[in-house]
């Protein structure tokens, strides 16, 4: 087990390091100077000088890459372009809020999705198999903002049970927060539920293809019992190997559904720092959602192995 | 009498799945419906969709405007059709760009092998390991919001995520049988990779370009949503979004007419795709 992990890990770091590298040198890719391209080609020629100097811009790329680096493993994201603020502390700020969100999100999708897609993958073919399959291309067209917006005019203007936009830290107002959480925490629940149904259907169709499920039922047991005891238990490494897809899926998607409920989270973070070119904080949040990314992958195949042994063979 | 008791008995699954399924005729004709808005729709519904009149604004549906007016009186009907055009050819051209990209570089991979295969896959799974949006949100950093930029944003995201697809079916064709005797036979590579490689793969290309063509409509809508797709007041579904945004309280139907035609065009792909993944499934068990 240890081996496994250890090759694992080694295998994740080439690609933290690639990812870094790539972000560094998106920033550096902009035709022109970032600068320039912030500030507008009508800049005062020695504020740009002066902020070149100061963001380390005029020196060898080399030499900012080994500076930025070491930054970022001491927690230094570098400062703001815009708001010359550092970045660690905008984004540490930010995280409470997007972790609420994606944490509520990834609970309302597991308690519809799952069942969902075992329903549907226990009886391929079946009418209520279609029934599912035929909802979730219907889920996968619809974008996530417009759910938002048809949840928050029913929901919020019409019927006026929850507030509509809005959010208040957990610690400050409990219950506040959590009436505030339910919209989007069930429009991106709903938004990536097709997703994770669908990865959860084909995990489960395998699964009964294995011939341990005729020798359940030869031994006469219950559908309810071979579902649930066989199928799922040796469909969930595959399981868990989906939710870490999934992650892409919620990234994108809370980004989105962020912007819709004025929730003040990190995926605000990015489409505010391409509109305003803060080319720096786009840098860190490229770096931090890449390796968020490939950071929950590698926890998910760690999971995996454990619960699934013959995975680390292959 | 035996033989057309032969006939009915042995071929009725054939017969019965001879018929068109209920999801295939759903989505073709939401498809043709959303192609028909792209052909013809600004011509039926005839009216300038950046004619502003403002003393009209809000205006809800009437024989004049058919889906009401929006916050600068422009017709929302024509603003969608002519909107539907400029989304059609963004997702052609993300498409055709990722296709592009993809093709050539998962056959330089999968067929060659060795140390470009070793690079190249590297590169896919760095890129992989970026959610695809955020990919796109990237480009448009660097080219500013855009047309142009959503074509191209939205090409590069898909590239990553492709080419590893073409790359495992390559391997998987070059192992065929088929392979080796047109290499028996004294074919050149070059001749392998065009007539029989690239016939091989022609299934898969079909059916990825028809669910990334879905894809894009829903990327471009959400970088439209974003402020950083197409800019208002250039027509696109995802401009619409972006228009429609600001009174999404006071006027939260502007946004749901605005996003309809998003859910009815990426339904009617999803349901063609998947009706293509069945049969090319069904082709290949047999």
């Amino acid at each position: 087990m240890l081996r496994y992990a250890l090759s694992r890990v080694l295998l994740a770091l080439p690609l933290l390091f690639g990812l870094s590298v790539l972000s560094f040198i998106y920033v550096r890719l902009i035709p022109g100077d970032p600068i320039v391209a912030m500030l507008g080609v009508n800049g005062n020629p020695a504020l740009v000088a002066r902020l070149r100097e100061q963001f380390g811009l005029d020196r060898p790329l080399l030499s900012q890459y080994g500076e930025w680096i070491t930054g970022v493993a001491r927690g230094d994201l570098g400062v703001s372009f815009r708001s010359q603020m550092p970045i660690s502390t905008i984004i540490v700020d930010r995280i409470p809020a997007t972790l609420q969100l994606a944490g509520a999100a990834l609970l309302v999708s597991l308690l519809i999705a799952i069942p969902a897609g075992v329903a549907a993958g226990m009886r391929p073919g079946s009418r209520l198999d279609s029934l599912i399959t035929s909802a979730t291309l219907f889920g996968l067209a619809v974008p996530a903002f417009f759910l938002g917006t048809l949840l928050m005019l029913v929901f919020a203007v019409n019927l006026r049970l929850v507030p509509s936009q809005g959010y208040v830290p957990f610690a400050d107002d409990p219950m506040q927060s959590l009436r505030l959480t339910l919209l989007p925490a069930v429009t991106l629940g709903l938004a990536i539920s097709p997703y994770l149904a669908r990865l959860t259907r084909s995990a489960v169709v395998e699964t009964i293809q294995e011939s341990f499920v005729p020798f359940a039922q030869a031994k006469g047991l219950t559908p309810r019992k071979i579902s649930m005891g066989y199928v799922l238990r040796n469909a969930l490494p595959s399981l868990v190997a989906a939710l870490g897809v999934t992650v892409a899926s919620l990234i994108a998607g809370s980004i989105v559904v962020e912007a819709l409920f004025n929730w003040p989270g990190m995926g605000r973070l990015v489409a505010s720092a391409v509109v305003e070119r803060d080319y720096a904080m786009i840098e860190a949040l490229l770096l931090i959602y890449g390796g968020l990314f490939i950071t929950v992958n590698l926890v998910c195949e760690l999971v995996q192995s454990v619960l699934d042994p013959r995975v680390r063979l292959t | 009498m035996t033989a057309k008791t032969m006939v009915v008995t042995t071929a009725p699954k054939a017969a019965v799945r001879r018929r068109m399924p209920l999801r295939t005729a759903i989505g073709s004709g939401l498809g043709l419906l959303v192609v028909l808005t792209v052909a013809i729709g600004p011509w039926v519904i005839g009216k300038d969709p950046y004619a502003i009149d403002i003393a009209n604004r809000f205006a809800g549906p009437s024989a004049e405007h058919w889906l009401g007016t929006d916050e600068l009186g422009r017709d929302v009907a024509s603003r969608i059709a002519s909107g539907a055009r400029a989304t059609a050819l963004i997702a052609l051209g993300a498409v055709g760009i990722a296709t592009a990209v993809a093709i050539p570089l998962g056959l330089l991979t999968g067929f060659l092998g060795g140390w470009v295969d070793l690079v190249v896959t590297r590169v896919v799974d760095l890129f992989l390991a970026i959610p695809s949006l955020l990919v796109a949100i990237g480009v448009v950093g660097v080219f500013g919001a855009s047309v142009t930029t959503t074509v191209l944003a939205l090409g590069l995201s898909y590239w990553p995520f492709y080419t590893r697809l073409i790359r495992s079916a390559v391997v998987g064709i070059r192992s065929r049988a088929y392979i080796d005797a047109a290499r028996v036979l004294g074919a050149s590579r070059w001749r392998v990779i065009r007539t029989e490689i690239l016939t091989g793969l022609a299934p898969l290309v079909l059916l990825q370009t028809t669910v990334l063509l879905g894809f894009a409509v829903l990327d471009e809508a959400a970088l439209g949503f974003l402020g950083l797709g197409v800019q208002p007041p250039q027509a696109s579904w995802g401009s619409r979004l972006a228009e429609s945004r600001e009174f999404i309280l006071a006027q939260p139907e502007l946004a749901l007419v605005a996003g309809v035609p998003i859910v009815v065009a990426v339904f009617a792909v999803n349901l063609l795709s998947d009706a293509l993944r069945d049969r090319l499934d069904a082709r290949r068990i047999s």
